[in-house]
């Protein structure tokens, strides 16, 4: 076992991932000397000389630092005896933050598996990171391009919806980002997924008219919608003009089938007496002579 | 009319089409169970597809994972039930057609292939013993002297992709050929007919093709033949002797599909009347599972509703606009009798103004067969796939 003071340690280049801030360790145990010792790899360079990497404690040798502690305990390895997953191994047991790490923290950690070339499936490091299988959506929003994975990373999309964004360019995404922060979880999955059909549908050509009409558009929920079903949204508003004018005011209440399938309309009212009865026949018989429109719905 | 060119060409031999259907094929092995050892038509395939390694399977699940794929061809003998009722779609008119699947899968790679969604089994799988079938739908067809029985092999795969290779359709055509009412329907994309034109007693046999626009072939339906090969191996068909039916199924509604219907519809003028037995439509539909299957085509992203049986299709009004388009279209250049697919009695009456069983040229194709239902305790129900 050796010592070295936190500043030496700091300038050791550093294989993983974790915080640099010291916020996360308790100063009292540092006063104390209360800390592990600090893991280092030694591996000899093709000039002859020797490689140090500092495994695991950054955090601890800044908060040491800061309490003017002038040194730490540190325990060396050949490479040979700590090969690179068995050093993320040993990183993540002194970590100890099972369930506990950022969703970037988890997308980082899949990075330096990847370069490392330890699968996302590797058994002991998931179970390391996450009882729930963190590890695995974090790989899949490694493969995202930046602006989907921003969203993803920041919980505003779910994996699944930031995948389909593909077809959507990054500045489009960029653009609406202020509407999308706007939106609930479900809302913003069926916007961004009727965006992207619409760019399926008409080609990304006009993505950027697109995204400014949405991005300006008071309810842009309801605006990616008529975009999208262009024909239903029409006949929507067809048929909501029509109820506005033989029956706004009236009671009577007129549905449509679901999604203008079928032919079956349906009208209902409630009456207490002959008088009002009497005002909603009046209503109807109007709708009978001058609603012929209705039909031509379906 | 839309001038169309004239369908020439040397009519390929039947040689050469099965050349060209194993070299077109995907398979690098195939699994052969036990009990479909013996059948001519396993060991007509076999001869037909040297050099491909043979194993032996008891069962599709007996296939190892890693050859469960595309590249795997299976040849069994068919379990349980071998003649079916066409699932139907709840809520939709069916035209009570039956099936028989005598081969599972199709490598021709059409974008829209709804068999993607219920044939979660990836190896092409061939039932190679038609007797069993055959013999089911006399016994029906005896049962029903006085109504037109009509089956087909097109429902869970292409009824002529491999057939050059096991010859299956000769022997329900041949199996079939005497009961007057029985319309045995083979439906393909491909041109694959040439190896059944010499078969001297035809009966009522049907070889169907599905058609398409032009421009919809092209784009979506993989390595089936063009439309133009299509209709040149359906009047080899006809001038056989054979009945030739035409399937539009799916009609895409694309930004100039009245044109490219238009056109292909125009191509059919040259066939009798009197040999073509039905034209049937379907605009495209899906069932929802289908959806993230399928590939991101721009058609998928159309204005699609769901529909009382759970499947999406266009909204009413332009199915309505489609239909319509397309039986006066097909009504100008042949009469024969056109049908729906699959679709709501609100569909039929705004396009036909009526039900397919009060109008006498549907009656033959809707009427339902007696005792071709399921045993009583089989669970089935209706819009349900049932075995007989």
């Amino acid at each position: 076992m050796m010592s070295l003071s936190p500043d030496e340690l700091l300038r050791l280049p550093r294989p993983f991932f974790f915080p640099e801030s010291p916020e996360g360790v308790d100063p009292e145990l540092v006063r104390r000397g209360l800390c592990p010792p600090l893991p280092l790899v030694v591996s000899p360079t093709q000039g002859g000389r020797e490689r140090r990497l500092l495994v695991w404690g950054g955090a601890l040798a800044a908060a040491a630092r800061g309490l003017g502690t002038p040194a730490l305990q540190v325990r060396e390895w050949e490479e040979a005896d700590l090969p690179p997953r068995e050093a993320l191994l040993l990183c993540l047991r002194l970590e100890n933050r099972r369930d506990r790490y950022s969703p970037r923290e988890t997308e980082t950690l899949a990075a330096v598996m990847e370069e490392m070339g330890i699968p996302e499936s590797d058994p002991q490091v998931g179970d390391l990171v996450s009882s729930r299988g963190a590890l695995r959506p974090a790989f899949r929003r490694l493969r995202l391009g930046p602006a989907p994975r921003e969203l993803a990373s920041e919980e505003m999309i779910d994996i699944r919806t930031a995948e389909n964004l593909g077809e959507v360019p990054e500045e489009v995404l960029r653009r609406l980002r202020p509407a999308l922060e706007g939106m609930s979880f479900s809302d913003r999955r069926i916007f961004l997924n009727s965006l992207v059909e619409i760019l399926l549908r008409d080609g990304p050509g006009n993505s950027e008219r697109l995204a400014a009409e949405l991005a300006a558009a008071a309810d842009p929920v309801a605006a990616v919608r008529e975009l999208r079903f262009p024909q239903l949204s029409l006949m929507e508003e067809r048929f909501r003009d029509l109820s506005r004018r033989f029956f706004s005011g009236s009671g009577v209440v007129l549905k449509h089938p679901p999604h203008f399938e079928g032919r079956r309309f349906s009208i209902s009212f409630d009456f207490d007496g002959p008088q009002v009865l009497g005002k909603k026949i009046g209503v109807l018989e109007r709708f009978l002579r001058e609603g012929g429109e209705l039909y031509d719905l379906v | 009319m839309i001038s169309y060119e004239p369908l020439s060409g040397n009519p390929p031999d039947a040689a050469a089409q099965l050349r060209k259907a194993v070299a077109r094929l995907p398979f690098r092995r195939i699994y052969l169970s036990p009990e479909a050892e013996d059948l001519p038509a396993a060991r007509r395939a076999l001869e037909r597809l040297p050099g491909l390694p043979v194993h032996s399977a008891p069962s599709r699940e007996g296939i190892p994972e890693e050859h469960r794929s595309r590249e795997t061809l299976f040849i069994t003998r068919p379990r349980g039930g071998t003649v079916g009722r066409c699932p139907g779609s709840r809520g939709h008119l069916c035209c009570n057609y039956l099936t028989v699947d005598i081969y599972l899968g199709c490598s021709l790679g059409c974008s829209y292939c709804i068999m993607k969604s219920y044939l979660n089994f990836e190896p092409l799988v061939v039932h190679a013993d038609p007797g069993p079938a055959v013999e089911r739908i006399r016994g029906i067809a005896r049962d029903n002297p006085d109504r037109m029985i009509r089956v087909g092999s097109g429902e869970t795969g292409d009824s002529l992709e491999l057939d050059p290779i096991f010859g299956l359709t000769e022997e329900f055509i041949r199996g079939l050929a005497d009961l007057p009412n029985v319309r045995f329907e083979a439906k393909t994309k491909t041109v694959f007919v040439d190896h059944l034109l010499d078969i001297p007693d035809k009966g009522g046999a049907v070889m169907a093709f599905s058609l398409n626009a032009r421009e919809v072939q092209q784009a979506e339906e993989g390595e089936a033949a063009s439309i133009d090969e299509r209709l040149r191996a359906a009047e080899r068909a006809v001038r056989a002797g054979y009945m030739a039916a035409f399937h539009f199924d799916p009609v895409i509604a694309y930004p100039d599909w009245r044109e490219g219907y238009g056109e292909t519809i125009g191509k059919l003028g040259r066939f009798p009347a009197d040999r073509v037995a039905w034209i049937s439509l379907g605009t495209f539909r899906y069932p929802p599972a289908l959806k993230d299957r399928m590939d991101r085509r721009p058609y998928l992203y159309d204005e699609f509703v769901p529909c009382r049986d759970g499947k999406y299709r266009y909204l009413q009004r332009r199915r309505g606009e489609i239909y319509t388009f397309m039986k006066k279209e097909i009504s100008g250049t042949l009469d024969v009798p056109v049908y729906l697919c699959m679709e709501s009695a609100d569909i039929w009456r705004r396009v036909y103004g009526d039900m397919p069983l009060k109008m006498r040229d549907m009656h033959d194709i809707f009427t339902i067969a007696r005792n071709a239902d399921p045993p009583a305790d089989s669970g089935a129900s209706p819009g349900r796939k049932v075995v007989l």
